[in-house]
């Protein structure tokens, strides 16, 4: 009798621990789980002003959830069937190699290694960013070699933490660390002065600065240590999900380009395909791109109407009208200067 | 006959129903790693340890060792495990310290020591230890900055960078006079050792405290002094972002160490004080009847037979401590699992690697205490003839 209990108590173990295997083998298409679902599950930060945070009336706001609403768009027709998924910045990566969130739109920084070893493939780049530093006014610093022998916050796992490493080893400047994983504390225990300064992307340090007490108390130095061209990651080996992430984030860029807006679109539509073609092949009333990509042909339309070309997401959440206050800079369009440079829907 | 084919029947069936679980339970754990590794390589992440011998490229501040961003992998998880090893080594001394000391206050005669300490025990135990950690990490950086750090007596300083204190300058003590400090203690303890195998046990007779200590400190102090090891203080000294010289006990070092030695000492407390209250009245009776004070048959008659009961249960509760040490990662404390199965993990996305070599490590610590646990237990037993 006791030893039948005892088996069964095994086997039902081996059951538990096999379940969850079973279920994740059987993995189709991104595309169709994502239909079947009815939704997108989206891995954003939750709590990086201007990018992915959870507003004061409880809805999700920022360029980084605007990717994944307008990925929703394109593919179901409806950009508020997002389920966001909180990550950190270290188990960020084990949740989209292993399936469990659809889009990693975390402002994850494009490369080598990530590409190679983590099983990810990375879309296009949707922000361009540099790592910079913020540290205490009071210490009246105003360049990086003024803080030789200081005490670092940093965010394991992340480009910054090596960026550091790598760049006062070769400056041959000293520095000791402070390593939190959950951002909010990492901030609170900056700001509490356990460290005598805080690196990042700019832009983290930024919308950061914004949320702090005293935003005054704090200085940015001006100079950045280095490229961070920051976007969305899929699971590697799903070609056909990689292309229509990267090419709603074309869509958006391109609709920018020819002056296509949200409170346009329509007008822009009814327009016969004559009067601009390439607006025609976006929004799909000429050409069958979107069908090829397996959507519907209205899918750039939809994300432009929902949520917005990239100009209106980037003015709507970091722009000059924002408490962020960003000038678009780097993301400003190829044609004015800038690096956001779309490849061509034809 | 019958009986004996019986009986072979029932082992042999129960055989083979073991056999078929082994097989089983073998046969699924194959078709997992299986299935891992197929995987991965689907995704085009690597398998394997090959990983540990790169650079390592990221700074862990606290090492006992040294360590730069520009050593490996491997060395990094060094760093991490001996991390793991001296946050747990010093939280177990100090929360045995503080547990004996709660636990014999709760069964004091006096009834505000005990009340107290039943206070203090049960609102310990029954706040969750995250919350003790964020609470002696909030408080140690709610000290005051470095410019204004409390001096302690003009050597130490305490402010929201931790405590820094005087150490042994690089090369007097980790040279010849650390290996002569051990040579001496292990010639003492030693020695203590075979003077206590051969006094009976029997709680009576002359104190053995002065003969332990005098072991372990006068020893090594001759070998000290007649090696030609040389010790110098290395005080610390204010100097730029932080303190120049000495040796800091980080915020995070601290916290965890105060937290978790507080926190398991309300669980030693228990256990001390069961134990004690396990031992039977009639004790307490014989040692009165033989005219000891209370204090000297607390002392001579009852603790020492409360330390067997105690054992297995103080056992696993340094086991807790080792497992719970592992919570440094909540205020960045680069143990075992801030180092590698965080920061490692994630830039190499040897997922799967990295938390084996940490689930392995933290087995081997723990059945390493569960020997030596049962080992002193087998040592204190009480002999029954």
């Amino acid at each position: 009798m006791h030893n039948k209990k005892c088996l069964t108590a095994t086997l039902s173990l081996i059951g538990l621990l096999a379940g969850p295997c079973i279920a994740g083998a059987a993995q189709a298409g991104t595309l169709q789980d994502v239909q079947q679902r009815g939704s997108i599950r989206c891995g954003v930060s939750s709590d990086k002003a201007g990018f992915s945070y959870l507003s004061d009336d409880g809805h999700w706001k920022g360029m980084d959830v605007d990717l994944c609403r307008a990925v929703a768009a394109a593919t179901l027709g409806d950009a508020s069937k997002v389920e966001y998924v909180s990550t950190s910045s270290k188990n960020r990566f084990t949740a989209i190699s292993s399936g469990e969130i659809d889009i990693l739109s975390r402002s994850t920084t494009w490369t080598a290694s990530r590409d190679a070893n983590l099983g990810a493939d990375f879309t296009t780049p949707w922000f361009y960013d540099g790592q910079g530093f913020m540290t205490h006014a009071e210490f009246g610093i105003s360049k990086i070699e003024d803080l030789d022998g200081a005490t670092f916050c940093l965010s394991p796992g992340t480009t910054s933490e090596q960026n550091l490493a790598d760049y006062f080893g070769r400056k041959g400047l000293n520095y000791k660390s402070v390593v939190i994983e959950k951002s909010s504390e990492l901030y609170s225990a900056f700001q509490k002065g356990r460290c005598d300064a805080i690196t990042n992307d700019l832009t983290g340090l930024a919308a950061r600065r914004t949320l702090f007490a005293n935003p005054d108390d704090y200085t940015i130095l001006p100079t950045i240590i280095s490229k961070e061209p920051l976007g969305a990651y899929v699971s590697q080996g799903d070609a056909q999900w990689r292309d229509i992430v990267t090419w709603t984030a074309f869509a958006l860029m391109n609709a920018e380009e020819l002056g296509v807006t949200s409170a346009n679109v329509d007008q822009m539509r009814d327009a016969p395909v004559a009067d601009n073609p390439k607006i025609a092949r976006l929004l799909g009333t000429d050409g069958h791109i979107g069908e090829r990509f397996g959507l519907g042909n209205d899918w750039a339309y939809q994300a432009i109407k929902q949520v917005g070309n990239y100009g209106e997401i980037f003015a709507n959440n970091v722009g000059p009208d924002t408490p962020l206050k960003f000038e678009r800079g780097l993301n400003r369009l190829w044609t004015d200067g800038g690096l956001i440079y779309p490849a061509p829907i034809r | 006959m019958f009986v004996t084919r019986r009986l072979q029947n029932a082992r042999v069936l129960s055989a083979v129903q073991q056999g078929a679980v082994l097989l089983l339970v073998a046969a699924v754990f194959y078709w997992l790693i299986h299935e891992a590794s197929v995987n991965l390589d689907a995704k085009g992440i690597a398998s394997g340890f090959g990983f540990l011998t790169d650079r390592a490229g990221y700074d862990i501040t606290f090492h006992l060792i040294d360590y730069t961003p520009n050593d490996t992998y491997f060395r990094a998880y060094l760093v991490g495990l001996l991390n793991t090893l001296l946050v747990s080594l010093m939280s177990i001394a100090l929360a045995t310290l503080l547990g004996v000391l709660l636990g014999v206050c709760r069964v004091s005669g006096n009834w505000l020591i005990s009340r107290l300490s039943y206070l203090l025990v049960e609102f310990l135990r029954n706040v969750p230890l995250v919350v003790h950690l964020i609470w002696w990490y909030s408080l140690v950086l709610a000290l005051p900055s470095v410019r204004q750090a409390i001096e302690l007596f003009d050597v130490a300083f305490l402010s929201n960078r931790g405590l820094t204190i005087p150490w042994a300058s690089d090369g007097s003590l980790v040279g010849w006079g650390l290996l002569w400090l051990c040579l001496g203690g292990l010639l003492g303890s030693l020695a203590m050792g075979r003077y206590l195998a051969r006094q009976p046990w029997k709680g009576l007779g002359p104190s053995r405290w002065p003969a332990i200590l005098g072991g372990a400190i006068a020893l090594p102090l001759l070998c000290y002094l007649i090696s030609d090891a040389h010790w110098e203080w290395d005080v610390p000294v204010s100097h730029g972002f932080s303190f120049a010289g000495g040796v800091a006990l980080t915020p995070e070092l601290l916290a965890l160490w105060l937290a978790l030695s507080i926190y398991s000492s309300s669980y030693i407390a228990e256990i001390v004080r069961g134990a004690i209250q396990s031992v039977p009245r009639g004790q307490y009776e014989a040692a009165d009847a033989l005219g000891f004070r209370p204090r000297k048959a607390m002392a001579k008659l009852i603790i020492p037979q409360a330390i067997y009961p105690m054992i297995p249960q103080i056992t696993s509760t340094y086991l807790n401590i080792i497992k719970n040490s592992s919570l440094g990662v909540v205020v960045g404390f680069m143990e075992l699992v801030s180092s590698t199965g965080g920061t490692t993990l994630n830039q190499t996305g040897q997922a799967i690697e990295c938390i084996a070599l940490v689930m392995a490590t933290y087995c081997v610590f723990s059945l390493v205490t569960s020997a030596l646990m049962n080992f002193y237990n087998h040592r204190v037993g009480l002999r029954t003839h």
